[in-house]
């Protein structure tokens, strides 16, 4: 819509409670982290300028770079198969099936248990000596696939990820949120066209949603790219740096003192999370024309 | 032809059920664990974190909110999340209007800031977030809190919002404009309602986070009576140990606001949008 | 159904406004509490009442926090209308470090609190806001209560930043239990006689020692600090990395690993803890607070069997050797008002009591830098603690206490890496030189 004058300054008034508090609380702290990145600073005296120094440690140290791809293999796995089953059920409960109420509630039961509890029991879970999963292996008889799953290179990154993903409450809602608000008419021409279950959801429901489907998927790359407590708690970046993410590695830049190097983590961070959100855009944007 | 029919019916809807089921046994199980636990002593847990207790340890539940003081924290982490919300909720939804129903410039630049604000790492940003309560001198006040939380959320808030009016297109609010409906009506009135499930999707995503909120609770808060919740279940870990039955004692009591609030929530919801629909 | 619309957006403003006024006027009586402190501390020294906040760690489900609670409340009321010490409660102890950390970052110490690294206060005096402590050593009657050399260790370019409170003394622990059924008649005194224990008691299916590499490797770390004792001797930590005697310690290290039970590699504290304490593992190590949960979350019996010994010896020197280290520094921020910093000195001096220590160690378990002698613990295990230290051939402080803190924060990734097989023993120390 076009602009009148009256309209602009109901679209400043709009506008300046957030860009107040947005200026205040994101654009000060990251031109201070930006800037920072370029000195050497343990936190009590004076920083010391040293370019792009911090950079290169980072990017020189495998172990940042291990935490890149670990970011990214999570932002991937969440996006690609959390939302999908997200959907998936946001699809089935939107039918309102018996005690649809009831399980949308249980669904979004996790977000609302601290996750200190859910790491704990995970962590019991995946325990090679007294944990549930090895035990349930060698009650079927597969006691040979028992291993120490959060210790073992191999299965570790896998195990963190892996049990957050079936938690789909957040992303369900927010895409039931969107079913809810389709016109009914759409659904009655279908219906007269004799479309079955499966296919009104594939044709007319995934279509209209679109816009909370990339709200999804936007929201589920960047948690991926930004976890820290889940691998916090459980491993804290091991077994030897293999579970090691971005937040994680800034985390412990910041416990060694060395904020010089912080910083710098947390620019890179920022740039890429950026840029990947205006990729999904872009992509999803691209696909309606 | 009929039989085919019929199979592939039954197939779908077993198939529909285990997923159902598998889903809701996989979240409920951690609550189950959690509240067979805080009913164990802290041996028996070293023992076995997958036994059932030799005797319930009800007290634990009323140790774990004397000692911790859990009303006094319930009531903060209430009220901060409140504000917190209604404050970020407000100020998002009035910026996604702007944004998502006009056109000017550097629009698309303001927005793409505001996204990038979604991957700010908060735990890098202790030093700058702290200095500027101190200087404002609202450290040790629960209103810092209020305020940060509100602004963190504002990217992701607007995110949703904007999601959800974008979805409504524009010729809409054209014809409730031909109709001399101002600026400030069309929002009230018109957007606002229509985007109702963005805005509660948003506030309760907004709630939670203020809800489960940690480290600026503990950084920029120093007096017993302004602790939060999630203050308080830590209440139980010291430097060596911790006390891990009464703080799961205490996270099954701080669950239980969580679930209340979500709940009424979602009673709105369910109203707000069958009232939405009759209009559409 | 406009009226409806209405009738929410009145109800969300009200709501608003409300809690906004609410979060003002909790705001008010904050902000002049905050303007009476400030009045307190400029006004006429002696006066008013001084106020120190202290953000404590020792509360809450801390052993120590029951009598610590006592001593802070018994100076307050000796010293009512003088002198007012405010303990902040901190239980979360990660946060509790970030917190200072940021604290003294931004200039505003508190003015009381503790630190566990000694690189940490080595780092915060550079920052000019540490009070200065040198009149303890001045004050013979107080210096006298410490033991002997521990407060010259602390003094930086022959000042005094800290003083230090807490010390742990850290024996290796053997269930006898077990020992005897895998036909273990003596304690070993060698690791050579380690390994062989080892070996019987593993074909008893017991993890004979019990290691953890998880959040800061604590089990592993101290018994890392035995095999560097016994390698290198009581003065191996002036000779740096370098010296092969750390490469050494962590080839013992590694073959300990042989030894353990099959979850050490990311396994914590808990885990570690609920292994000893219910017979599955039968060697560990931690300081004299472990013993009071032994007692209450231990198997039955455990306490019972408990034997206790010192450090062992590698071809056959440096043997019994005792890991201490402090475990807390108290620093107070610098105060530029003579009362407060006589506020601060009198509360150090009332803490640093040796008849309130001795209850203090009696009731947590813990030990101190004030000196208490074995025939004061009530506690027959922890006395005997106290008395083999006291009369170890060398006492040498434990990895994390004497290395810089970046050092010690890359120890347990380290060990993981050492004990996947992913670096040879050297290029493992050479891991962590480089992290300095």
């Amino acid at each position: 819509m076009k602009v009148s004058k009256k309209e602009r300054l109901g679209i400043v008034i709009f506008l300046l409670p957030a860009l107040i508090l947005f200026a205040v609380f994101f654009i000060y702290p990251i031109m201070n982290v930006v800037y920072m990145s370029f000195f050497n600073w343990n936190g009590i005296s004076d920083a010391t300028f040293a370019g792009f120094k911090n950079y290169i440690r980072i990017f020189s140290d495998k172990v940042f770079l291990r935490s890149i791809k670990n970011n990214i293999v999570w932002a991937l796995a969440a996006s690609c198969i959390q939302v999908p089953m997200a959907l998936l059920m946001a699809l089935i409960l939107s039918r309102k099936p018996k005690g649809w109420k009831l399980f949308r509630t249980i669904y979004f039961l996790p977000q609302v248990i601290s996750g200190i509890a859910l790491a704990m029991l995970w962590s019991a879970v995946y325990n090679s000596e007294f944990g549930m999963l090895n035990g349930l292996l060698k009650l079927v008889g597969l006691g040979n696939y028992t291993r120490n799953w959060l210790g073992d290179p191999k299965t570790a990154l896998i195990c963190v990820l892996i049990y957050g993903l079936f938690y789909i409450g957040y992303y369900m809602v927010i895409m039931m949120a969107g079913i809810t608000d389709i016109d009914e008419t759409y659904y009655e021409a279908s219906r007269v066209d004799g479309a079955n279950a499966i296919q009104t959801a594939i044709y007319i429901t995934v279509p209209l949603i679109r816009y909370s489907i990339v709200t999804c998927v936007t929201l589920a790359a960047v948690f991926g790219l930004r976890t820290f407590e889940q691998v916090y708690l459980l491993t804290n970046g091991g077994p030897a740096n293999r579970t090691s993410l971005v937040v994680l590695y800034l985390y412990n830049q910041m416990k060694n003192n060395n904020y010089g190097g912080a910083n710098a983590s947390s620019a890179v961070l920022i740039v890429v999370g950026a840029c990947v959100i205006v990729s999904i855009r872009k992509l999803f944007t691209k696909n309606e024309d | 032809m009929e039989k085919e029919k019929t199979y592939s019916r039954v197939l779908l809807t077993v198939g529909k059920w285990v997923l159902i089921l598998f889903f809701a046994v996989y979240t409920i199980f951690p609550l189950i664990w959690l509240v067979i636990t805080s009913l164990k002593t802290n041996a028996e847990y070293f023992a076995n974190p997958f036994s059932l207790p030799a005797v319930p340890q009800w007290g634990n539940f009323a140790n774990a909110f004397r000692q911790a003081n859990l009303g006094q924290m319930i009531f903060n982490s209430v009220t901060v999340s409140f504000v917190g919300t209604v404050l970020n909720v407000t100020i998002a939804s009035m910026a996604a209007y702007a944004i998502s129903r006009f056109e000017f410039k550097g629009r698309e630049i303001i927005f793409a800031a505001f996204s990038a604000g979604i991957m700010v790492p908060l735990n890098a940003l202790m030093v700058p977030y702290f200095t500027i309560f101190n200087k404002i001198g609202l450290i040790d006040n629960l209103m810092s809190l209020r305020v940060l939380y509100a602004a963190i959320g504002l990217p992701i808030s607007m995110f949703i919002i904007r999601g959800f009016m974008d979805s409504f297109p524009v010729e809409i609010e054209e014809a409730a404009l031909l109709d001399g409906c101002g600026f400030y009506k069309r929002f009230f009135y018109f957007v606002l309602p229509l985007v109702k499930s963005g805005l509660i999707t948003a506030a309760t995503f907004q709630f939670i986070t203020c809800w489960n909120e940690f480290v600026y609770a503990n950084l920029l808060t120093s007096s017993p009576r302004l602790k939060t919740i999630q203050i308080g279940i830590r209440y139980f870990t010291n430097q060596f140990t911790t006390d891990y039955v009464s703080m799961y004692a205490a996270i099954v009591i701080a669950i239980i606001p969580s679930i209340l609030i979500y709940t009424i929530f979602q009673k709105q919801v369910i109203s707000g949008l069958t009232a939405g629909a009759v209009k559409g | 159904m406009k009226k409806n619309k209405k009738l929410k957006a009145l109800i969300l403003t009200c709501a608003l406004a409300c809690s906004t006024l609410m979060g003002c006027s909790s705001n008010a009586p904050e902000k002049t509490e905050a303007a009476k402190g400030n009045e307190e501390t400029s006004a006429a020294a002696g006066e008013k009442e001084v106020e120190l906040t202290f953000p404590c760690i020792w509360v809450g489900s801390d052993s120590k926090a029951a009598v610590f609670g006592q001593m802070v409340e018994a100076f307050n009321t000796e010293n009512a209308g003088k002198y007012k010490i405010n303990i902040e409660e901190q239980t979360d102890y990660d946060s509790y470090e970030d917190k200072i950390r940021t604290l003294i970052s931004t200039g505003t110490a508190p003015d009381l609190f503790t630190v566990k690294n000694y690189g940490d206060v080595q780092l915060f005096a550079q920052s000019g806001n540490l009070m200065d402590l040198s009149a303890i050593m001045s004050d013979t009657d107080m210096s006298g209560r410490f033991i002997s050399g521990i407060l010259e260790d602390t003094m930086m370019d022959g000042t005094l930043y800290a003083m230090p409170y807490e010390n742990a003394v850290i024996p290796i622990m053997y269930n006898q239990k077990l020992l005897d059924t895998a036909g273990v008649a003596e304690l070993p005194t060698s690791f050579e006689e380690l390994f062989q224990i080892s070996e019987k008691i593993k074909e008893t299916g017991i993890a004979p020692l019990a290691q953890m590499t998880g959040n800061n490797a604590w089990t592993s770390m101290l018994w890392y600090s035995y095999a560097v004792a016994a390698c290198g001797g009581a003065d191996i930590y002036e000779k740096g990395l370098d010296d092969p005697a750390f490469v050494q310690a962590a080839e013992l290290l590694q073959k300990m690993f042989d030894y353990t039970s099959s979850d050490a590699i990311g396994a914590d504290a808990t885990v570690v803890n609920g292994h000893f304490f219910n017979e599955r593992a039968a060697v560990y190590l931690n300081g004299t607070w472990i013993l009071g949960r032994i007692k209450t979350e231990g198997v039955e019996g455990l306490y019972d069997n408990l034997k206790l010994s010192t450090g062992l010896s590698q071809d056959g020197k440096n043997g019994n050797a005792s890991v201490n280290a402090v475990q807390a520094y108290i620093c107070a921020g610098r105060q530029d008002d003579p009362a407060r910093q006589e506020a601060v000195m009198a509360f150090l001096n009332f803490i640093t009591d040796q008849a309130s220590v001795a209850e203090l160690a009696n009731s947590s378990g813990a030990l101190f830098a004030v000196d208490v002698d074995s025939t004061l613990i009530t506690d027959p295990l922890q006395a005997e603690i106290v008395k083999q230290s006291s009369e170890a051939s060398f006492i040498i402080k434990n990895f994390s206490a004497a290395v810089p803190t970046a050092v010690g924060n890359a120890f347990p990734s380290a060990l993981e890496e050492l004990i996947l097989g992913d670096c040879t023993a050297e290029e493992f120390v050479e891991t962590l030189k480089n992290a300095q």
